[in-house]
């Protein structure tokens, strides 16, 4: 007279339930733990990762000519937008094309695979005078150079001479290759008395 | 006044846009020129200059707006020279201001004008004072082309004749 299921039998069902339950849930949970890891960034570096001191690069043209050599005291690497942070920034213009430009600064920010280069704190432009330009300077607190597109801009007050010209304004574009220099807004020219009368 | 000659030029402007290649300046939006006594405004402003230093400028009104002189006469504690056109072309150089279409110059002691005159193109010497106008808008003298309208003003009867 055995009506049910042996006591072992139900037993034994109970236990492999019981075991394949737990390990199931150690499944799960090991599933999402793993998700949720990779979810996460692998320990995003926001401190720099790397710096170099007393550097000096040359930015090539699009067409491999060397155009702007870029040197400083101490360049700063940041992963997290992949800039550079540089201290005592030198910008000087290459090729023979056109007369050489010097822009220093305090510090500078280069950032977008090196193709935007902000100049920051007693920006200040040199260019001598050649044969066909006249000399010229500019003073501002801050200057975006566009090394691919020869382009300089500021959005701040400038202060430049150009031959013994004068010139202030607010907001300034420069394009060094085609010889065009805008001020923006509130633009004052002085020009001295003439030489000879 | 003949004194303008030695001072500097100052100019204001919106903005400005030169072009190192030519060696053009051009200023525009509410321009005004200075120098010395002499006030120069308009909508645009294209500058040249020379070695030597002298501006030579080209002044225009926009959309039918005019560009305005003002200078101050020798001779006199308030005598005034005013002129205004469509165009004018100043010679720093030779301080010389050419009004071009719709030109007027006024003479003036104060605010009072003395004599005024009218036409299409008008020349002034500001060194001599000698201004000349003439009816065609390049400057040369046309039968028929225009009328030039001068108008003197009578002199008071000078003090030692009473």
């Amino acid at each position: 007279m055995n009506a049910g299921p042996s006591p072992r039998l139900r037993l034994t069902v109970l236990m492999v339930l019981g075991l394949a339950l737990a390990l199931g849930s150690f499944w799960y949970l090991e599933n999402t733990r793993k998700e949720l890891a990779d979810m996460l960034p692998k320990g995003q570096r926001t401190e720099p990762d790397y710096f170099i001191d007393r550097f000096q690069y040359v930015r090539m043209s699009t067409t491999g000519q060397p155009r702007y050599k870029v040197s400083g005291v101490k360049m700063t690497h940041h992963p997290l937008d992949d800039s550079f942070q540089i201290r005592q920034p030198v910008v000087r213009s290459l090729g023979d094309e056109r007369p050489p430009m010097t822009i220093v600064a305090d510090r500078a920010r280069l950032e977008d695979l090196n193709s935007r280069l902000h100049m920051l704190d007693h920006v200040r432009v040199d260019r001598p005078a050649t044969p066909q330009s006249q000399p010229f300077r500019l003073d501002t607190e801050q200057l975006l150079i566009l090394p691919d597109e020869d382009i300089m801009q500021s959005d701040q007050a400038v202060e430049m001479a150009l031959g013994n010209a004068r010139m202030s304004g607010v907001g300034m574009f420069a394009n060094n290759a085609t010889g065009e220099l805008k001020l923006l807004s509130q633009t004052k020219v002085h020009y001295p008395p003439p030489t000879t009368r | 006044e003949k004194a303008d000659a030695g001072k500097p030029t100052n100019i204001e402007a919106d903005q400005m846009a030169y072009d190192d290649v030519k060696q053009i300046n051009t200023f525009s939006g509410n321009v005004v020129l200075k120098r010395g006594t002499l006030i120069m405004k308009a909508d645009k402003m294209v500058v040249t200059q020379d070695p030597a230093g002298y501006q030579f400028a080209t002044l225009t009104g926009v959309s039918g707006g005019v560009a305005t002189f003002r200078q101050k006469r020798d001779g006199g504690s308030d005598l005034w020279m005013e002129g205004q056109g469509e165009r004018i072309e100043y010679d720093g150089k030779n301080e010389l201001a050419r009004f071009f279409s719709k030109a007027k110059l006024k003479r003036l002691e104060g605010s009072k004008p003395t004599d005024e005159v009218e036409g299409e193109f008008i020349s002034y010497d500001s060194r001599t004072e000698f201004f000349s106008v003439n009816n065609t808008a390049n400057g040369g003298s046309k039968p028929g082309a225009g009328r030039i309208k001068v108008v003197i003003q009578p002199r008071p009867e000078s003090k030692g004749s009473k």
